[in-house]
């Protein structure tokens, strides 16, 4: 039983935060690497190590105890040598949810992400890929690792409905805490409004510069996009409860518009020049429509 | 308060209305709610298109200026502010604003102008022309003078009544001078001296005391005599008595001035009622008057009426001043002579007796038959007389004056030493050689005058001592010549009309009929008639059947007239036309309005 709130239905506790024909619906989902990361575990994605798998990788000479069935006498026929041919094998693959846990995020927002964050970590983990719950607001909080299992993706819920930001967002504190603590593997998937005083640029470049496969979910609320008011306004900052007042014209007011979609056209458009993933999401969009199709269609899930 | 004035709110009420939006303005800074609250997830966006202040300070500073000068606006239109429109600054700034017409009406003002046209309708058409042309900002009063003063119109600018009281303005006939104009003038209400200008119009010098004050204790004078010397007669005199002469006629005494310039003629006119009993042509010389006396036999009439007909002066121009060419007068009736002869017939005296004219005798045998001397004007005894009293009016002759008089002796043929010239009954006689047979020698009393005497004494005496006229003569008519001389009857006349005379008889025994002064309404006019009849009012009225005009006009001296016009009286200048200009009421509001709007703009902006 669901109630609805700009497009975010809260869970009951009963039936947990996602609806079970959703999550059924989410199996056949499973995360998209773009490009291989080597895993420790075998698990269904593709790693960048080579070795006993379905999919042709590469050739190697033929060394004194390899198995001869791995010998690829199409090769020898051609060239009088004896290789080895070697697959990838299928090893699990790190998601990283660096989740904005900041004031600033406000209850929808967060909510939404919340919701987002449970489903991608119930992909990544029905099919037995990692996942790191990695909240922050003002710093990195303590990460969180769920159990290899598709049922303890709830507990990505849980922990983010009990995590606390603080009252200002640091986003390039945070990734670089993060690219020190994580090691440099998976997916890193960027949720935020991207409202972060120092900018997001730098923050991410120091993700990609840890070789991490970056992608990003810019959340956003109608507010954000469309602020309905005017008129002499105290505007109150929701992360450092500074007020200050303006006069809200038409034109300042449009001002803004201006500049939150160049927020996110910038985004965009970061996102596009290193191939990474990127999506806008509204809390008036159902987020099952970001999850299913958007983030499909942005292939970070196939 | 600068080029406005303030109608509704003096300066000191404008300045407390606008402590009182400062003190609103700057509550409403300090006290005004302070912005709602709104909630953003970060400035970080906010910050990129914010100015730095909300409103720039200039913005600030320029909308509570215009909010200050909009309350500033309102409070202005509410003070009913009007463009002040200076007075020419000239000599017609300090010009009169109050203008008194004062109207003379007495009877002088009657005088008819070379046109046909009275003095005082002329000078009650140019007033009405003058006050219709005043500028509004002058108000007008009119005082009328007659008799007393009267004020008909007061100061104000009604000027239909001004209209109805000088066409219903009459001349006052009976009122010779106006009556002073000062207590009328100063008690007028609104009168302010310094601000008032008084303009009488009469034909008279001003002899009022309050006109010769000081200027400054008085509003400026101005006379106005636009009228022309009007020559004209004037019957000064008429007067009728019984003449003393014999035989007794009627005699009209009448006397005509001329003070004009020009000699005029004119015709006196003698009247009854029904008649014209005589006519005089009269040419009387400028500045001079005529005496005419005119003789009539006994009337019937109990009143005659002198008039001037056709008075013509030299170089043109009639009488301008009719009203006081007429005057009436009473007749006094003359009475036939009479005298009683106390006597034997005298055959001298009868002879003298038969001839005059108007004479009644009376001839009785013996003193006891004169039962009322004092009926007769003359009685005439001639013989015997006992004791000393006798009629009022007698001549003694022989014994009767012994008797009368007393007598010591008798002379013969007395030698006459004097007689006296210088008595009425002896004058222009010669009776120096009258020769006596015998006379007797009065002894009269002291007082007696002598008439005729000799060396043995007075033979005739004269006593006259206010009860009684006495003539003696001692001697008898028969033992004399007098009764021989051609001077016999002129004595006998000179006797008989010093006999008639009435110790203090005025020299005109009748009154002219005019009233003089008019007794208030309701006063019973002393004009008293034949007969005891007594007149209540001016006009005709009958005597018996006849018919009398009382209250005829008085001789009115038509003075000269006051010297010249003092020329226009200064007006106030009329304010230049008002430009087309707003109403600075409606400015105000308005410009309010775009103030309020304005702000309201940039406010929201």
């Amino acid at each position: 039983m669901t109630t609805a709130t700009e497009g975010v239905r809260e869970p009951s506790e009963a039936a947990g935060p996602l609806a079970p024909d959703f999550l059924r619906r989410l199996e056949y989902l499973r995360l998209v690497a773009r490009k291989s990361h080597a895993g420790r575990f075998a698990a269904l994605q593709k790693s960048r190590k080579l070795g006993r798998g379905m999919d042709f990788a590469d050739h190697r000479p033929y060394a004194p105890g390899d198995d001869w069935k791995d010998i690829d006498w199409a090769v020898f026929g051609r060239t009088e040598r004896l290789m080895v041919r070697l697959a990838q094998e299928e090893t699990e693959l790190d998601l990283h949810l660096l989740v904005d846990v900041s004031r600033s995020m406000g209850e929808t927002k967060s909510l939404y992400v919340r919701r987002v964050s449970t489903a991608l970590a119930y992909v990544a983990l029905a099919h037995l890929d990692r996942v790191h719950l990695w909240p922050f607001g003002d710093r990195l909080l303590s990460p969180f690792t769920p159990p290899r299992h598709k049922a303890r993706a709830v507990q990505i819920w849980r922990h983010l409905a009990r995590a606390d930001g603080g009252p200002a967002t640091d986003l390039l504190g945070a990734c670089t805490s993060f690219c020190a603590l994580a090691g440099g593997r998976g997916i890193v998937l960027l949720l935020s409004d991207f409202f972060a005083p120092g900018g997001w640029r730098a923050a991410i470049d120091r993700l990609r510069h840890a070789r991490f496969e970056v992608g990003v979910v810019q959340v956003s609320d109608d507010v954000d996009a469309h602020p309905p008011v005017r008129g002499d306004v105290r505007l109150v900052d929701r992360e450092s409860g500074k007020a200050r007042r303006v006069r809200l014209t038409p034109e300042i007011v449009a001002a803004y518009e201006r500049a939150f979609v160049a927020h996110g056209e910038g985004l965009a458009a970061d996102a596009r020049a290193h191939g990474s993933f990127y999506a806008h999401a509204r809390t008036s969009m159902p987020w099952e429509s970001l999850v299913l199709e958007t983030m499909r269609t942005g292939r970070l899930l196939g | 308060m600068g080029p406005f004035d303030l109608r509704a709110l003096s300066p000191g009420q404008v300045l407390a209305a606008l402590a009182v939006g400062a003190a609103v303005i700057v509550l409403h800074l300090l006290l005004r709610p302070p912005p709602r609250a709104v909630e953003v997830a970060s400035h970080h966006l906010w910050a990129q298109v914010l100015p730095r202040r909300a409103h720039p300070l200039w913005k600030e500073v320029l909308l509570v200026a215009l909010q200050v000068v909009a309350i500033v606006a309102l409070i202005l239109a509410w003070a009913d502010p009007a463009f002040r429109h200076e007075a020419p600054r000239s000599e017609e700034s300090s010009a009169p604003t109050q203008r008194v017409f004062v109207l003379d009406r007495s009877a002088s003002m009657a005088a008819l102008e070379a046109d046909g046209t009275a003095r005082l309708s002329l000078a009650a058409e140019r007033i009405e022309r003058e006050a219709e042309s005043l500028p509004e900002a002058v108000s007008f009063a009119l005082v009328l003078l007659g008799r007393e003063a009267a004020v008909p119109v007061p100061l104000g600018r009604d000027f239909a009544r001004l209209q109805l009281a000088l066409r219903h303005t009459a001349v006052e006939p009976w009122a010779p001078a106006h009556a002073p104009m000062g207590p009328a003038v100063d008690g007028l209400p609104g009168l302010e001296p310094a601000r008032a200008a008084v303009e009488v119009w009469t034909d008279s010098p001003l002899d009022d005391p309050w006109a010769g004050a000081a200027p400054s204790e008085r509003p400026r004078l101005v006379v106005r005599a636009p009228f022309t010397p009007t020559p004209s007669l004037r019957l000064d005199a008429f007067d009728l008595r019984a003449s003393a002469g014999l035989p007794a006629e009627e005699e009209a005494f009448v006397r005509v001035q001329n003070p004009s310039s020009s000699a005029a003629e004119v015709e006196v006119v003698i009247e009854d009622g029904t008649r014209v009993l005589g006519r005089s042509r009269l040419r009387i010389d400028a500045q001079q008057a005529v005496e005419r006396s005119f003789r009539f036999q006994p009337l019937d009439a109990h009143w005659l009426q002198a008039r001037l007909d056709g008075a013509r002066f030299e170089g043109g121009g009639t009488d301008g001043f009719p009203a006081d060419d007429q005057l009436s007068a009473w007749v006094e009736p003359v009475a036939p002579l009479r005298i009683a002869v106390v006597g034997p017939p005298n055959r001298y005296l009868d002879r003298v007796f038969s001839v005059l004219p108007g004479a009644t005798v009376h001839r009785l045998d013996a003193a006891t038959t004169l039962t009322d001397g004092a009926a007769y004007d003359a009685v005439f005894v001639d013989g015997s007389w006992k004791g000393a009293d006798g009629p009022p009016r007698a001549i003694f002759l022989g014994a009767a004056a012994a008797a009368v008089f007393g007598s010591s002796e008798a002379v013969h043929e007395p030698t006459l030493s004097d007689w006296n010239h210088d008595h009425p009954v002896f004058r222009s006689l010669v009776l120096g050689d009258l020769r006596l047979a015998r006379s007797r020698v009065l002894e009269g009393l002291a007082g007696d005058e002598r008439l005729l005497g000799a060396p043995d004494g007075p033979l005739a005496l004269v006593r006259d001592d206010g009860e009684v006229r006495w003539i003696g003569l001692g001697f008898d008519l028969a033992e004399s010549d007098l009764p021989l001389r051609l001077a016999f009857p002129q004595f006998v006349v000179q006797t008989l009309l010093w006999m008639r005379e009435r110790p203090g008889d005025v020299a005109r025994s009748s009154r002219p009929m005019w009233l003089g002064d008019p007794a208030p309404p309701g006063a019973v006019y002393a004009v008293d008639g034949p007969a005891g009849t007594r007149w209540t009012r001016p006009g005709p009225a009958t005597v018996g059947s006849e018919w009398v005009v009382v209250g005829a006009t008085p001789s009115v001296a038509l003075d000269p007239l006051p010297a010249g016009d003092a020329g226009p009286i200064p007006r106030p200048v009329p304010p230049p036309p008002r430009p087309e200009q707003p109403d600075p009421v409606l400015l105000l509001l308005v410009g309010a309005a775009l103030l309020l709007v304005v702000e309201v703009i940039l406010w929201l902006r």
